[in-house]
């Protein structure tokens, strides 16, 4: 080839890569992290005590649950694994679950296990169906009116469910509650408040915390959690510590494919949450105007709340372990219950800490 | 029988590839746009993109068949494809996360396998773009 033509080559090249270094300095890619017009008030060293890691066979595993002494793993790519994990010594257990005639069942690979001890339940909202069994023999079977579909359900009690529904009249996601009695299947429309597209806007965590008898539900995309009694009438709502108010996104519909699509840059704001006790645990992914941005990004921050008074206590950041990032976490008692990749992380915290400084600290 | 030479194999492939690639994103117009709407290094464009991206790929296509326009068509698919692979090279090692913005079948492969697939095209380009230019001048009759 002459050389006229390997120098038009080349030109076209450079022209190409100047075409992609010009997009990415324009782009949000280049822009400073955001940071809230808010401070956290970071727990000091001490916080957390010690940590025992436990290798997982697998990196799909999600926290199902958990008991007084044990934590339950229920895994993403096989419903019927579970995994318990003794808290206090990490000996581990396998339990296969079996859910007769399983592939009967619409999207069967999609049953979410939830753990209510002695019972252990499988949720599946798309069929829809609820099954019920003991953790101690593995086998689940339907047991009660279920009939109603769901994005998301909880056991309040051995015959009670808080759900998560789409309401067709008000057209959005709300919370309902589902008894095996004449009660039946009831919504609850006065607690979830659509902002603009009703699904992705009312997306958030449904959590039952059985010490208080007190079903929370914590937004994704917005600063506010909400606290109800077991019968879903609400009690109050709170605000989470960043100020973002109304979900900042934006939805596309997809006519071809009947559905809605998230666009645009990522923003949650509320990750992953859990309740403990009187504790309301949530991972944010706000940065604080007094935060340390490496230990942010390459960590896990956690704000902690009060549900009896609905307030902003005290924050802790989490390093990543082996460089993967925080997937799932759970609080009880004393324990803090982290999966990350396919490990498990289980840290002693000194949960009556004392709140003093303000200053950034980070916990390995 | 005629003979079939490489650079009508490697203008086949590239006519097969746009034709294709243009036709799938242009029937799924809104998911395609909407796609794009996620990536962070053209989020901005994405309206006029998701006509001009396939708009682009059938205008290429067609010109390959034309003898005349042929080289110059190698030329821009060669661009292309560059861009395409300069593209995801830097969403794979630059981006904090990985949007999806495929075409049909194209979609059932990875980043990683699409990049090879990318790089492998803009390797024809090349080829395509040296047969092309070996090609022996159109023999001139002087009528004397």
């Amino acid at each position: 080839m002459r050389k006229k033509h390997v120098l038009l080559l080349l030109s076209c090249s450079i022209a190409m890569l100047s075409i992609i270094f010009g997009l990415y300095a324009i782009s949000p890619l280049t822009k400073e992290m955001y940071r809230g017009a808010f401070n956290r008030n970071f727990l000091p060293d001490g916080f957390i005590k010690e940590s025992l890691i436990l290798k997982l066979p697998y990196n799909s595993y999600y926290i199902a649950g958990t008991s007084k002494q044990k934590v339950y793993l229920g895994n993403w790519t096989n419903p019927q694994h579970l995994v318990i994990l003794d808290i206090n010594s990490l000996d581990s257990q396998h339990v296969s679950l079996k859910i007769p005639n399983i592939t009967k069942y619409k999207s069967w690979d999609r049953f979410k296990v939830k753990i209510d001890s002695p019972y252990f339940y499988l949720v599946n909202g798309i069929n829809p169906a609820i099954l019920r069994g003991l953790i101690s023999n593995g086998k689940a079977e339907r047991f009660m009116n279920d009939s109603a579909y769901f994005a998301d359900a909880v056991p309040i009690s051995k015959s009670s469910f808080a759900l998560r529904s789409y309401n067709l009249s008000e057209k959005s996601f709300e919370l309902a509650k589902e008894t095996n009695d004449s009660t039946g299947f009831r919504f609850n429309t006065e607690i979830l408040q659509k902002q603009n597209d009703g699904m992705f806007c009312v997306e958030g965590m449904l959590h039952y915390n059985k010490s208080k008898k007190e079903i929370i539900y914590v937004y994704t995309y917005r600063n506010q959690y909400i606290v109800c009694d077991s019968n879903l009438n609400k009690k109050y709502i709170s605000n989470t510590i960043d100020t973002f108010s109304h979900a900042p996104i934006k939805t596309v519909d997809v006519e071809s494919q009947n559905s809605k699509m998230l666009t645009g840059l990522p923003n949650i704001i509320n990750a992953l949450s859990s309740v403990s006790q009187n504790n309301l645990f949530i991972k944010s992914n706000i940065l604080a105007k007094n935060e340390n941005i490496k230990s942010f990004v390459e960590g896990a921050t956690i704000d902690i709340y009060d549900t009896n008074t609905g307030r902003y206590k005290s924050s802790f950041n989490l390093y990543n372990h082996e460089d993967k990032s925080l997937l799932d976490f759970t609080v009880i008692k004393n324990k803090l219950i982290t999966i990350y990749g396919d490990y498990v992380l289980i840290r002693t915290i000194d949960i009556a800490h004392k709140q003093n400084t303000t200053s950034n600290t980070h916990i390995q | 029988m005629k003979n079939i030479k490489l650079l009508d194999v490697v203008i086949f492939l590239f006519v097969l590839l746009f034709l294709y690639a243009s036709a799938s994103k242009l029937m799924e117009y809104d998911v395609f746009q909407a796609q794009i709407g996620k990536s962070p290094l053209i989020m901005g464009y994405s309206k006029w993109l998701a006509f001009a991206v396939p708009g682009i790929e059938i205008i290429i296509a067609f010109a390959l068949l034309v003898p005349r326009l042929q080289l110059a068509a190698l030329y821009a698919s060669f661009s292309i494809m560059f861009l395409f692979s300069a593209y995801i090279a830097f969403i794979l090692l630059f981006s904090p996360y990985v949007p999806c913005s495929c075409g049909g079948i194209l979609s059932k492969m990875g980043w990683t396998e699409h990049l090879i697939f990318n790089l492998a095209f803009t390797l024809f380009a090349i080829l395509g773009i040296h047969l092309n230019l070996k090609q022996p001048e159109k023999e001139v009759t002087l009528a004397i």
